[in-house]
């Protein structure tokens, strides 16, 4: 059961960062590129919780760091913390709502980049974040929150119903 | 366990900084991401020329009158072109007649690979983009990557079979350069704003540039070949202090809608 959910988290992955890659940078918003995975991960966060968030975070974050071949374990860490914060919230809404989705994953593509712009810094990158930073930020949340429209039915169904619904393990 | 859990995150914590800090630099990528580079490399190209062969199919069918119009403006200068292109034969065929009456040896400084745009960077800050031609193709570090219309980056990273590429857009890089009229050298890098333009940095405020004037490369470092064109200068920025300036420079290739480009080398070019 848990090789098969991340054999499935494999393909979901492979299938993001291709698309990104290859078909959604044609479709930039002010410069802004979408972040598949960060969407995938909130999602998580806010359907099974903090710990499963925290783990695929990490573990989505790791590959994307490995296929960009830069700052490698810089998004696994991001994306981890933003996988946690995002689960605190998974008692306190209604999971079906789409509306709440948009709203959060918009929140947390904001959290996550100023994250990501904090660690650049005290790592002595920050030449990398630009001088278009903020505007980045809001576009990228902007259009995290749209897709999240698309994903949303996608998500809901293999973490609440589908193969990677979550089980009590012992 | 909760000690344990505590142990482990603190342990990756300290694993993902040091990598940040290790793998911030130029290098040569690991076994990992050659396999990754070599995987995503098939799927990444058909990927590609499927969405621009759709975006080139939608602009052509919201454009259908300019493009009929335009077809015709086309074919009567092709006509033409033919002419000329006749022409241009019997001179060519003239020359190397020529060439040999001198015994001149056939020499080209430039070793030119061509290659297709197969994918770009993911992030925001990452203006890159990868080519399907690597080490196995002659590819290496460091070597030029440029259109008919100049220069757009250079190479970081190469795999066997593909090649990342750092546009000149890209806050991480800089390429030697120099202003083709006066000849001032300089080191040019994006601007980082988001627009797309580059900047002529740390020149003398009584430097010879001008507005209008073409920035080629200038060849120091012996990697990129000289006097490939990159942009022109199309304003001036005076530092607060007075003491220097840097020239805002408009490229001459759209670095957002690259498809093939060209990998130039100097032959017998310095390793780094």
């Amino acid at each position: 059961m848990r090789i098969r959910e991340w054999l499935i988290w494999l393909v979901i992955i492979y299938t993001s960062l291709l698309l990104e890659s290859s078909v959604l940078v044609h479709f930039t918003i002010f410069g802004a590129k979408p972040d598949l995975l960060l969407v995938g991960v909130v999602l998580v966060g806010l359907m099974q919780g903090k710990q499963e968030a925290l783990s695929k975070g990490f573990f989505v974050g790791l590959l994307e760091d490995l296929f960009i071949g830069r700052f490698i374990g810089s998004n696994a860490l991001v994306k981890a913390l933003v996988g946690f914060l995002s689960g605190q919230v998974e008692r306190e809404i209604v999971k079906e709502n789409v509306v709440i989705a948009v709203s959060m994953v918009w929140v947390f593509t904001i959290v996550n980049h100023l994250f990501y712009g904090a660690l650049m810094i005290l790592l002595g990158n920050a030449n990398i974040l630009g001088l278009d930073y903020l505007r980045t930020l809001l576009t990228s949340a902007f259009y995290n929150g749209l897709l999240t429209i698309v994903m949303f039915p996608m998500f809901y169904f293999l973490l609440i119903k589908g193969t990677l619904k979550k089980t009590k393990r012992l | 366990m909760e000690n344990r859990n505590k142990i482990i995150i603190f342990f990756l914590l300290v694993a993902c900084i040091v990598t940040v800090r290790l793998s911030s630099k130029d290098r040569e990528i690991t076994q990992v991401e050659r396999i990754l580079a070599e995987g995503f490399r098939p799927m990444q190209q058909s990927l590609m020329q499927a969405t621009e062969n759709l975006i080139l199919f939608a602009e052509g069918v919201s454009n259908h009158p300019a493009v009929a119009r335009e077809n015709e403006l086309l074919k009567s200068q092709i006509a033409q072109m033919e002419v000329e292109t006749d022409l241009e034969r019997e001179y060519y065929f003239e020359n190397i007649r020529l060439r040999k009456l001198l015994n001149m040896r056939e020499t080209s400084e430039w070793q030119v690979i061509a290659a297709d745009v197969i994918a770009r960077g993911i992030k925001s800050w990452d203006d890159t983009m990868t080519i399907n031609m690597g080490e196995d193709d002659g590819v290496s570090l460091y070597d030029g990557v440029m259109t008919y219309n100049g220069l757009v980056g250079k190479i970081y990273q190469v795999s066997p079979h593909t090649a990342e590429v750092r546009l000149l857009n890209n806050r991480l890089g800089s390429v030697a350069a120099m202003t083709e009229q006066t000849r001032f050298p300089g080191v040019i890098e994006g601007i980082g704003d988001g627009s797309g333009l580059l900047q002529l940095i740390y020149l003398p405020h009584d430097a010879p540039v001008d507005l209008n004037q073409t920035v080629v490369t200038s060849g120091l470092g012996g990697l990129i070949p000289k006097e490939i064109k990159i942009g022109y200068i199309s304003s001036i920025d005076y530092n607060e202090d007075g003491l220097l300036k840097s020239a805002i420079v408009t490229p001459f290739e759209d670095l957002d809608r690259l498809e093939e480009v060209l990998v130039v080398k100097l032959e017998g070019g310095v390793s780094p």
